[in-house]
């Protein structure tokens, strides 16, 4: 009998499969005029980290490859973007340039984030003299300008994108723990921690499996809000020359190498400009959507 | 003074002692010895020139000796001497101060000018396509590195209008008027990216208020829309904004570094990346430390103000 019937309502849904199809499709757009920005931003990361990846077989040319010949030539169909001075193609350096880039931010932004939360957790959590002591060195980092502290943390450490990177980490820690301190609070007090605490869970258990999942979606808005402040920053410290070092490209760095021809040859000021526009613009989308939903009351 | 200001100014000055330590030590990170960083690998010096430049720089002392000398030295003034140029540190900040400051100030009217309009327009027709228009704007307008608009506005210009926003910088004693053309562009850059940043933030902060029970009150005892603007609305609404205004003058500090470097203005900004690029520690210690003391001075001054506007504040 039961056999009969679940195979029964297999073949009706197998017959339901061209709705059933359509309603999918419906409710994804449904989703999508819910949530347009979460949508677009998450589509243009997707493309963007697409092509980071797959750069090798989508570029064109070597990113390093010299051809004096064809040196500060304008966009054509051989070159889209142009070529700079030494005759490389700019839109295999923006891909490639891609590369360098988003590593630079999101490996800064997972050093910070966690990093970051976890201070802002045992800050929380713990209190005392240990939330007093984070608190003043959370307080002091924030003092300083950010580019000025990630300049100064990148060209003592001698520049190179390791450094970059570490710069980067440094100045953004604060804005973690900060974010994850105040709801670690809020949610110590409550009863479901008191009982983890009452059947012998230890701080660290109680800590990572009851308070962190409940602080978790401001850190995740905020993770993707530094994503695209990460990305500035690199470009600021490209271009001051503070971050990836020539010949290895990244958009900064382009930026940098742009600024003696910005008359003579525009192209290569305007077309890695507008990736990093379009890539932290991506983030900040990614973000503001990621606050409508897990955040309704901003 | 009443209590609760004593009470703010004294505790700064944890954060001052903090920020002081951190860029003491910041240099002593350097990898190598400070020496060999300033007379490079290629000179074949002796270990006994080696030394006497250590002992010259107080390289030789234990570090706490050290961190001492140099801060006595800046509570008296003393900034320390820049190892390229032979002048002091102080007397070069003193130079360069002004034109920062002054591109900062220009920077932040204009980013006022146009953000609080925006913002409040955008707040006041909620969902109308002013609103996403002007949300479409400052989300773009966030996500512009502030050089490449100004590489842009310097192309555009010497493109299509025949002139060049790059042109020489001219002290405002000098020329008021040429100085004032010559920051323009400069000043224009900084504060659409800064606008874009305060627009969001006043149609937050303008859309969190009128959501309250007072403003309801307000408009049930008959009060014209604007009279609930201006008299309820926007005065408790400028607190927040001004606190955001005041940590964006972090950012405006940083931004003057790129934007001097971009439009050629001899500010701090660029005198902080030629001191990078020369290896010239003390200079970059001088810039870095005056540039976090002027943050924390700002943010002071907008804690006291808020206490000022919102007694509650001052409750510790």
């Amino acid at each position: 009998m039961d056999l009969t019937h679940t195979q029964s309502s297999e073949m009706s849904s197998g017959f339901s499969v061209r709705p059933r199809t359509r309603s999918r499709i419906a409710r994804l757009s449904a989703w999508i005029r819910r949530n347009p920005l979460l949508f677009f931003g998450t589509l243009t990361l997707v493309i963007l980290v697409f092509c980071a990846i797959f750069a090798p077989w989508i570029a064109p040319y070597d990113p390093l490859g010299i051809a004096p010949r064809d040196s500060l030539k304008p966009p054509s169909r051989a070159h889209w973007f142009g070529t700079d001075r030494y005759g490389r193609d700019v839109f295999s350096r923006v891909l490639y340039g891609s590369r360098n880039s988003l590593l630079v931010a999101t490996t800064a932004v997972a050093i910070s984030a966690s990093v970051g939360g976890l201070l802002g957790l045992a800050s929380g959590y713990f209190g005392g003299v240990l939330d007093l002591t984070i608190g003043r060195i959370m307080d002091i980092i924030f003092s300083f300008p950010a580019l000025l502290l990630a300049i100064a943390i990148a060209a003592v450490l001698t520049p190179g994108s390791r450094n970059a990177i570490i710069a980067i980490a440094i100045v953004y820690i604060p804005l973690f723990s900060r974010i994850v301190r105040g709801p670690t609070i809020a949610e110590v007090s409550q009863e479901y921690v008191e009982a983890a605490r009452v059947t012998g869970s230890g701080s660290g258990r109680i800590l990572m499996r009851h308070v962190a999942p409940n602080v978790l979606s401001p850190w995740i808005v905020q993770v993707s809000v530094a994503l695209s402040h990460a990305l500035l920053l690199e470009a600021a410290l490209g271009f001051l020359g503070l971050g990836v070092q020539p010949p290895a490209p990244s958009w900064g760095l382009m930026l940098n190498e742009a600024s003696d021809f910005i008359d003579a040859a525009p192209w290569l000021s305007i077309f890695p400009g507008l990736a990093i526009v379009l890539a932290v613009l991506a983030f900040n989308l990614v973000g503001d959507g990621l606050r409508d939903t897990l955040d309704p009351v901003l | 003074m009443p209590r609760w200001v004593a009470i703010r100014i004294l505790s700064t000055i944890p954060t001052l002692v903090g920020v002081a330590i951190l860029v003491f030590l910041l240099v002593r990170f350097i990898p190598g010895t400070v020496v060999e960083q300033i007379l490079g690998a290629q000179f074949d010096i002796s270990q006994g020139q080696i030394d006497a430049l250590r002992a010259y720089f107080g390289l030789d002392q234990p570090l706490y000796r050290q961190f001492w000398t140099w801060a006595s030295g800046i509570l008296q003034g003393d900034f320390g001497t820049s190892w390229r140029l032979g002048v002091s540190v102080r007397s070069l900040i003193w130079s360069r101060l002004p034109v920062t400051l002054e591109l900062a100030f220009l920077s932040l009217i204009v980013a006022l000018a146009i953000a609080l309009p925006a913002g409040i327009i955008s707040a006041l027709r909620r969902g109308t396509a002013v609103d996403a228009g002007v949300r479409a704007v400052s989300l773009l307008g966030l996500s512009l590195p502030e050089f490449w608009l100004g590489t842009l506005f310097v192309l555009l210009s010497s493109r299509y209008f025949g002139w060049s926003p790059a042109a020489r910088y001219v002290p405002f004693r000098e020329d008021p008027v040429q100085n004032l053309a010559s920051m323009a562009f400069p000043a224009l850059t900084l504060g659409l990216v800064l606008a874009a940043n305060l627009s969001r933030m006043t149609r937050s902060a303008l859309l969190d208020v009128m959501s309250r029970d007072y403003i309801r009150t307000a408009r049930a005892k008959g009060l014209s829309e604007h009279r609930v603007l201006t008299r309820h609305a926007l005065r408790t609404a400028v607190i927040p904004i001004m606190t955001v205004v005041g940590l964006q003058v972090g950012y405006l500090l940083g931004g003057v570094v790129v934007i001097e470097q971009v439009f050629t203005i001899p500010g701090m900004g660029r005198l902080a990346v030629n001191a990078i690029q020369q290896r010239d520690y003390p200079l970059v210690q001088g810039v870095i430390l005056v540039s976090a003391l002027l943050f924390i001075f700002v943010n002071l001054v907008v804690d006291l103000l808020y206490a000022v506007l919102d007694p509650r504040a001052r409750v510790r």
